[in-house]
């Protein structure tokens, strides 16, 4: 975590509380919501993908679990949404350490596809357990949050504004975990582990439960952005577990940079605006995703931020440039 | 009863010969390359939808429009190969998964665009009346389905134990270095399996359409389920491929006649997860076999 | 024949030899001796193309091989019997030999070749069915040297042919490059055994950390032990 990426990262918090009050306009209210929706979303899947270094496809699980966990519990228990946020989160987490007890033994491509089924189990059951689920129909009219202290209401979520803030809250908060975590002894650990397991097991880091680890607090994260997202569009459905909220983070957390914390947020801004700007060319968006992904993996494999940096440090003389090698 | 079940193992062969094939596809590219290829079911769908547009849209016999699209996807292979692969040999295994995966989404929301989401109908040319074997009942399109893939499985068997390029193919696997030494062009082995496995997805698909549909839908299912067989059978093992795709496909067919259709794409994920936490190598466990 | 001139390579990032210049003549044994990681292993490397040079050019008979392919490289008359054997043990003893002529088209002269070679092994004839990964560690060695010497080469690249056989063994090898040599094909021994390869080769060059350090007749560096030593470290 270097200087460049800390004041990235307050810049964007200090630049994101203020907008609302300069700017009133209510799509791109919705547009900065959704960007921050994205932007928990990318940054918990970044902890596995850029800091352990396995490539997770079943994140989407998570988000499904916390959405689904949210609609049950508000619509059919009456819990209070400000209090579904969290338990949906413990609740992907409790998901997050089962699952990731079972597929973190694997390495490389089995975890890859281990953990594409299991997204794919979990949204088979989604579409087929009726009773709990509601099928393919989902839930609908999910409450919004209510705020209140003593029968008086402070927020009752009739605007937009006030879910822009309640996104943004969670995002700092997701901020705040993911630089605990990148700065904690653990990053060390994380770090070992994607460099090299046997490395990290010499020098006396269990890899496993520094993976588990990452994994449990994705997931956990992943679960309050899906609450949070059931609240905030009010209907939930099976395609909450489906491969294009996938490939949404992923594509956000390789464009902006894997393994920093800066580099998501950037993603998700980039990406979350794009997606929401273009609807017009709804059809072509996502082979145009397509393609990004391609030429960014190719081409850009540090991500937007690793452009940034690379220019700083060329200015510097520090990166000669090198040939690609074969 | 008995019949009954024997009617849903003769289905679950057929089922079957679909995932064999595919999966032989995607373990000889993983085996050979260290590549897991995302984009193995849209090569699936991609060679229905082009037997479509050859058998219904230009009105080509069906026998004619096998070796067409076949002919078509092969070369499909070998430019996703030179253009997409061949610059990543040496890059990290997730970089290679991301550049599949993107791949994947490109060809799927293209056939979309271009063919609509609803399905595809291929005219085969076969009579929908059912041969009844015994007790036992099998559509034409589903016993042409068996015979093309059991001489498909032999033909790339005999191609891999037999030919120049075969046993290239399987020097390269076992001993990269070596297989460079003597001369083996590595590049062009690889082309040539990525070509090899495009092109047996592509059969799968053009048979699969031939006996349902061909639908866009499937895509995604189908790359999941190809890589369960990889792993049931272990991977890259060509006869664990042809072994797990015909286990998946009676198991599926068996729980979908017994116990409950509706669950039915979930028994094979049970099956993986289970085996993986008992047998991680698969039921072959021919990982071993390759050496670094 | 071969001549390597200011040539640099390493992996990725990592330079490992830094300006070598060597020649290798006609028919000639050169012995390549020096410290574990002086860049022995990766100066083969670059020559069969395993490995490309970020600088310098390899000559072999006038043809410029430097940025060649390791098939070009074999087909011009170069083979490279690399460390730890590296034979396809799932195969045959006959296929690995087969494999070893890939590049020679007609079939009669690889015949030939397989009967040379079972005539200078005889048991890898005896074992010809059996799967290569089931032969001794020396018996393999002698596979990976028949392999090389399948494609018809005109210098053969050895590393570390002795490495972890008995001396038994290690005398056979010795006698198998001696009779390389008098069939007129050139070699580059690369070996821990100093003494040995001094033993075989006419000229030497000693490699130390990338570099090439001396370079003499093989009987003076065999005559003068304490520079060789000093070299050696």
């Amino acid at each position: 975590m270097n200087r460049l990426e800390t004041r990235g990262v307050l810049l964007f918090l200090a630049l994101a509380a203020l907008a609302p009050l300069v700017i009133t306009d209510q799509f791109f209210i919705h547009v900065m919501v959704m960007v921050f929706f994205y932007a928990i979303l990318a940054s918990s899947l970044n902890l596995t993908v850029g800091f352990v270094g396995e490539l997770s496809l079943g994140h989407a699980a998570f988000l499904g679990i916390g959405a689904y966990a949210s609609a049950i519990l508000s619509t059919e228990y009456g819990l209070p949404a400000l209090a579904c946020i969290p338990v949906a989160g413990l609740l992907a987490a409790l998901a997050g350490l089962v699952i990731g007890l079972i597929t973190l033994h694997l390495e490389g491509h089995f975890f890859v596809l281990i953990t594409l089924a299991f997204a794919e189990v979990l949204r088979l059951i989604v579409n087929n357990w009726i009773e709990v689920t509601r099928g393919p129909l989902g839930f609908s009219s999910i409450p919004p949050p209510r705020l209140s202290i003593g029968g008086h209401v402070l927020m009752d979520f009739s605007s937009r504004v006030q879910f822009y803030y309640l996104a943004l809250a969670v995002l700092a908060v997701t901020i705040g975990v993911v630089l605990l975590y990148a700065q904690s002894a653990f990053r060390v650990g994380a770090v070992a582990v994607r460099e090299n397991r046997r490395l990290a097991k010499a020098v006396g880091i269990d890899p496993f439960r520094q993976a588990l680890l990452t994994f449990v607090i994705g997931a956990f994260l992943a679960g309050m952005a899906g609450s949070f997202y059931a609240h905030y569009i009010t209907f939930v459905g099976p395609e909450v577990f489906g491969f294009s909220f996938m490939v949404t983070m992923l594509m956000m957390v390789a464009l902006g940079g894997k393994g920093t914390v800066l580099g998501p947020l950037l993603g998700a801004l980039l990406i979350g605006v794009a997606l929401e700007y273009l609807r017009f060319i709804n059809e072509i968006r996502l082979s145009v995703f397509g393609i990004l992904l391609i030429l960014v993996t190719m081409y850009l494999p540090q991500g937007a931020i690793g452009l940034l940096a690379w220019r700083r440090m060329r200015k510097a003389g520090i990166v000669k440039v090198s040939a690609v090698t074969r | 009863m008995l019949e009954t079940a024997l009617q849903f193992i003769l289905n679950g062969i057929v089922t079957g010969c679909f995932y064999a094939l595919v999966a032989v596809g995607l373990t000889l590219v993983f085996g050979m390359m260290g590549v897991v290829n995302f984009a193995q079911g849209e090569f699936f769908v991609l060679g229905g939808m082009l037997a479509y547009v050859a058998t219904v849209q230009l009105g080509l016999p069906f026998y004619a429009a096998i070796p067409a699209v076949l002919a078509i996807m092969w070369v499909v292979g070998m430019v996703v190969d030179y253009v997409l692969l061949r610059p990543m040999r040496d890059a990290h295994m997730l970089s290679t998964a991301m550049v599949t995966i993107g791949l994947s989404i490109f060809l799927l929301n293209t056939m979309l665009l271009v063919f609509g989401a609803e399905p595809k109908n291929i005219l085969s040319g076969f009579s929908s009346k059912p041969i009844f074997m015994g007790g036992l009942l099998i559509t034409q399109s589903r016993l042409f389905t068996i015979v093309i893939s059991v001489v498909a499985i032999i033909a790339v068997h005999l191609l891999i134990a037999k030919t120049r390029v075969g046993r290239a193919m399987r020097a390269v696997f076992q001993q990269k270095e070596a297989a460079a030494l003597v001369g083996i062009p590595i590049d062009r082995i690889y082309r040539f399996t990525f070509a090899l496995g495009t092109t047996l997805a592509a059969l799968s698909g053009i048979l699969l359409g031939s006996v349902f549909v061909a639908s866009l839908s499937t895509a995604e299912l189908t790359t999941v389920k190809a890589f369960v067989v990889v792993i049931l059978g272990g991977m890259g093992s060509f006869a664990g491929a042809i072994v797990g795709g015909l286990l998946l496909g009676l198991v599926e067919s068996l729980w979908g006649g017994f116990v409950s259709t509706g669950y039915m794409d979930v028994i094979g994920f049970a099956l993986v997860i289970v085996l993986l936490l008992f047998r991680p190598r698969g039921l072959f466990g021919m990982a071993e076999a390759r050496e670094r | 024949m071969l001549e390597l001139k200011g040539v640099s390579a390493g992996y990725g990032p990592v330079e490992i030899l830094r300006d070598v210049s060597l020649q290798v003549g006609e028919a000639e044994v050169v012995a390549l001796v020096g410290p574990n990681g002086a860049g022995k292993t990766t100066l083969l490397k670059t020559i069969s193309g395993l490995i490309r040079a970020t600088a310098g050019n390899v000559v072999y008979d006038g043809q410029d091989l430097t940025r060649a392919s390791a098939a070009v490289i074999v087909g011009a008359g170069i083979a490279h019997c690399p460390e730890e054997r590296k034979v396809w043990s799932h195969m045959s003893v006959e296929e690995n030999l087969e494999l070893g002529a890939y590049l020679v088209r007609d079939r009669g002269a690889v015949r030939r070749s397989l009967q040379d070679i079972y005539g200078e092994f005889p048991v890898l004839e005896e074992r010809r069915t059996e799967l290569a990964g089931r032969l001794s560690g020396g018996q393999q060695q002698m596979l990976a040297v028949g392999r090389a010497l399948m494609s018809q080469p005109k210098l053969v690249l050895f590393d570390e042919p002795s490495l972890g056989l008995s001396p038994i063994l290690i005398r056979q090898i010795a006698t198998i490059v001696e009779r390389i040599h008098q069939r007129g094909i050139a070699v580059l021994l690369v070996e821990q055994n100093v003494d040995l390869a001094l033993r075989l080769a006419n000229r030497a060059y000693v490699l130390g950390s990338g570099k090439v350090v001396a370079e003499d007749k093989a009987s003076s560096l065999r005559a003068n032990p304490s520079l060789l030593k000093a070299y050696l470290g």
